[in-house]
């Protein structure tokens, strides 16, 4: 394991960890996955540098488009659950448990 | 919603699960099953109404998270052999993380809790989607990695799925749930066949999505959401309801019916490949999942319950339109056993 | 086969197009004529001992008496439910109707089929009809329970039959009965295959139904409407004898040892559950137990593996198939009239209905084998051919026939002979449809007496 993936691979888990555990606010687990998605766009970029692969170097932006769109997504979410829910607490969330 | 902006979302959720079947790239089968989860959410919170947000949220999440884990354990697997193509895995880390990835993507066993949640929190029309469409994409990809990962895996999570699906359901009153104990129940049933013969979980997964199909239509054409509303929809559709008994016992997988054609198939190639035992705790597992159908029978059909009204008042309102694919697929339900040879010729050899 | 077949078939238009005013007149005469085309099946000649066999469907002496009697029970079901389905709303009178059909369709099958898959298939797809049967016509709210129970049994039999069926498949490239025969199981006394044994006949034994997995057959029996026990007891408990003997032709020389078990069960079952009518205060309760205890001494006749054995055990299948269906019958009259099915609230009914009375003590007499019977023929022949393998055995098989008699004279002096009950206000005479139903089950039954070799199975 080179130091590069140790350190995304790190990165990454550490954000799920947050993801995983740490369950207060939506915020937050949306936070972790923006962390999760910028390992990932650093382990492409680093792929793309590393291997110097023209034809892999629209990857990362890709990627980081993509995790854009998807945090937008998960900020609506996050204003839709705040307006109905009256808050971001992820304990909240208990409508259709049973 | 605007039906422009219905159309595209629509297109876009096609588009995904498209360009995650013609991928052999992880980042582009990445991209398909982010566009596809990026265009179900907005269809998810149609309505808004704090149940469907609080379910589209819980999507989100899930779905994000297993995406995310499924682009990681690829790119691990590209920095450790140097291959992006998706049949061409073969560190086994990352094909594990990408198994349980897409197991929680498709809602198997140890990380299904979302799933009932999520399809409770939906309409009828929506969670038929969520349970039929969007599992295609992710069982594309399962398809192409299924021969490189440890069989244990796929062999546990799979029992586990059908144990699971069948416990869970013992113990609700809302369809809805049911529904979504029992396509993870199915679902088990693909996985434990998936290493042995693909086709063969293709073939269960059109079965179960065709299944499905009527019985989403059927309940949404009495619209009935619990075993109360269930109870007193015969006055709004007799023949369906009385049909919903059939297509509830097919799902359930009992002989003359079409449910029964993959389990005999799965059963058959398990004992072919020396695992009778496995094939016996999976058919046992398959009666915990016929209780609750069983109930719903009851409920449905074979028992009249006391109305509140005195006059059958549901007989005098305008009838719902049924959808055209009701009785097509209600047929393909209940009468498909028959052709197993055909569709074995078919779908197979 | 197709001759019969297509016939059954058509009685679904002619269920679903008759005007109602003549649905079950229209409906009765049908199925009459298919189950007399179906009497064809006795003029079997051929060399091979199949009739009319092609590579799916084909009937031997083993299975056309029991198909012929299915064939035979659809009218007779028809005409018995015509009382207390006849205020229903007219479809689901065709409904109920159809359900009987295609149980007759799926039995016909069943018994006719030459792949045991096929057999498997038919077997389970009986259950659904009579599932609804079962909880959609049954009258209190236990059919429920009941219906869960018949369900849950059943398929906790055959779930292992079929993986073992599937095993068999895999290990001998074939399932059809035309080769199974030739092949030579030499099975080593492992847990594996002593596993593959129960799982081959745990199904049929829980349907015959083998004392201990039994529970479900009474509860079933009593909720039922009277057509549902009629088919129950007749036929569908038939199922599970002809499998078993299906299947004891491929067991092969592991039945020696396995099958001890079973028959001491088997033979204790009939003590027991005839105990158990002696003290039985439910009228239809205790004709289903009689059934469990009569289809204790089938099982024993089966599992000891003998020609006189399976020749016992069929005839006393067809014989037990027409009496306890009659007395299932004789039941539903009364319960038709008094609305209960409490013994000590049934009593003293000969004042009333005397010739009922005659029925009740031709169907009771068939019941305990009275000599010139079919049932005395197989209750014989079994206990012979199980004295002959264990002298010990004479004890129960003895003692299980005077318990026998016992509880059928007791069913018989309780409910029609004494002082007629003071509640009995006005009761309906009894019908010429009742007095047609009881003859044609008991007239049949008394025919075979002149020709028992009808239903001889392979000993012809």
């Amino acid at each position: 394991m080179t130091p590069v993936h140790f350190s995304f691979t790190a990165a990454f888990t550490l954000g799920l960890m947050g993801l995983a555990f740490h369950r207060t606010h939506l915020l937050s687990a949306l936070i972790c996955l923006e962390g999760m998605m910028l390992s990932l766009f650093i382990a492409l970029s680093l792929w793309t540098l590393q291997l110097e692969s023209t034809a892999f170097s629209t990857a990362p932006m890709l990627l980081l488009a993509f995790s854009a769109c998807e945090a937008s997504a998960g900020l609506a979410l996050l204003v839709a659950t705040a307006r109905t829910h009256g808050t971001d607490r992820l304990q909240n969330l208990n409508l259709l448990q049973c | 919603m605007s039906p422009y902006v219905f159309t595209l979302l629509i297109f876009n959720l096609g588009l995904g699960t498209t360009m995650t079947f013609a991928s052999s790239h992880w980042l582009l089968a990445w991209m398909g099953l982010e566009i596809n989860t990026l265009a179900i959410i907005p269809l998810m919170t149609r309505q808004h109404h704090p149940r469907a947000v609080e379910a589209t949220t819980k999507y989100f999440l899930t779905q994000a998270t297993a995406a995310a884990l499924i682009l990681f354990a690829s790119t691990s697997n590209a920095w450790l052999t140097g291959e992006w193509a998706i049949n061409q895995m073969s560190h086994p880390l990352a094909t594990s993380t990408i198994m349980l990835a897409l197991a929680l993507k498709l809602g198997l066993a140890p990380v299904h809790f979302w799933m009932p949640e999520v399809i409770q929190g939906l309409d009828l029309t929506t969670g038929l989607v969520l349970s039929t469409w969007q599992k295609l994409a992710p069982f594309a990809l399962l398809l192409q990695v299924s021969s490189t990962v440890n069989p244990l895996i796929l062999t546990l999570i799979g029992l586990l799925s059908t144990l699971i699906g069948g416990w869970g359901g013992l113990n609700q009153t809302q369809l809805r749930k049911i529904l979504a104990y029992s396509s993870i129940a199915h679902l088990g049933w693909m996985v434990l066949i998936i290493q042995f013969s693909p086709p063969l979980a293709t073939l269960s997964l059109l079965i179960y999505i065709i299944m499905t199909t009527s019985a989403f239509l059927t309940f949404k054409l009495t619209s009935s959401t619990t075993m109360n509303a269930l109870a007193t929809s015969w006055t709004k559709s007799p023949m369906m309801t009385s049909l919903a008994t059939l297509i509830l016992l097919s799902l359930a997988g009992l002989p003359p019916l079409t449910g029964f054609m993959p389990k005999w198939l799965i059963l058959q190639e398990l004992v072919k490949q020396d695992l009778p035992m496995l094939a016996f705790f999976a058919a046992m597992t398959a009666l915990l999942s016929l209780y609750f159908y069983l109930r719903l029978c009851y409920t449905v059909a074979l028992t009249s319950s006391p109305n509140t009204i005195t006059m059958l008042t549901p007989w005098r309102l305008n009838p719902t339109q049924t959808s055209p694919l009701n009785p097509l697929t209600t047929m393909l339900t209940l009468a498909l056993l028959p052709l197993t040879p055909a569709i074995l010729a078919l779908v197979i050899y | 086969m197709l001759k019969i077949l297509i016939p059954t078939f058509m009685l679904f238009p002619t269920i679903w197009l008759v005007p109602g005013k003549w649905l079950w007149t229209a409906t009765t005469a049908h199925s009459l004529v298919v189950a007399s085309a179906s009497l064809s099946w006795f003029k079997w000649c051929s060399e091979t001992g199949w009739v009319a066999p092609n590579l799916y469907l084909a009937l031997d002496p083993l299975s056309f008496p029991l198909a012929v009697l299915a064939c035979w029970l659809v009218p007779l079901m028809i005409i018995a439910s015509q009382n207390h389905v006849a205020h229903e709303p007219l479809t689901r009178q065709r409904t109920y109707i159809s359900l009987l059909v295609s149980l007759q369709v799926f039995l016909i099958l069943a018994f006719s089929a030459m792949d045991i898959l096929t057999f498997y298939v038919m077997f389970e797809a009986t259950l659904i009809p009579t599932l609804i049967i079962i909880t959609r016509w049954g009258s209190q709210t236990e059919r429920l329970s009941a219906g869960t129970y018949f369900m849950f049994y059943t398929l906790l039999g055959s779930l292992p039959l079929l993986v073992a069926l599937l095993y068999l498949l895999n290990d001998t490239g074939t399932l059809s009965m035309h080769t199974l025969q030739y092949i030579q199981m030499t099975n080593p006394d492992t847990l594996g295959t002593m596993l593959w044994w129960v799982a081959c006949l745990l199904a049929f034994l829980v349907k015959m139904p083998l004392y201990g997995v039994h529970l479900w057959l009474p509860k079933a029996h009593v909720e039922a409407p009277v057509a549902g026990s009629m088919v129950l007891a007749a036929v569908l408990l038939k199922l599970g004898g002809y499998g078993m003997m299906r299947m004891m032709v491929v067991l092969g020389p592991l039945t020696k040892e396995m099958a001890y078990p079973f028959i001491i069960l088997a033979l204790w079952g009939i003590i027991m559950t005839g105990s158990i009518c002696l003290r039985q205060t439910d009228l239809k309760s205790l004709i289903a137990y009689s059934s469990v205890s009569h289809m204790g001494l089938v099982a024993s006749g089966i599992l000891i593996q003998t020609p006189w054995g399976f020749t016992g055990a069929i005839i006393l299948m067809v014989a037990h198939g027409l009496a306890s269906s009659a007395l299932f019958c004789l039941a539903n009259t009364s319960y038709e009239r008094t609305h209960s099915r409490t013994m000590l609230l049934t009593r003293g009914l000969q004042m009333i209905l005397p010739l009922m009375a005659a029925w009740w003590f031709l169907a009771n007499l068939a019941n305990l084998a009275l000599p010139p019977l079919p049932n005395l023929m197989g209750e014989l022949m079994i206990i012979v051919s199980v004295f002959n393998w264990s002298s010990w055995t004479i004890l129960l098989t003895g003692l299980g026939t005077l318990i026998t008699a016992s509880y059928s004279l007791h069913l018989f002096l309780t409910t029609q002979r004494g002082p007629t009950p003071q509640h009995f206000i006005s009761m309906d005479p009894s019908h010429t449809r009742e007095h047609l139903l009881m003859a044609l089950h008991l007239i049949p039954l008394l025919l075979l007496v002149l020709k028992p070799e009808l239903m001889w199975g392979w000993c012809f």
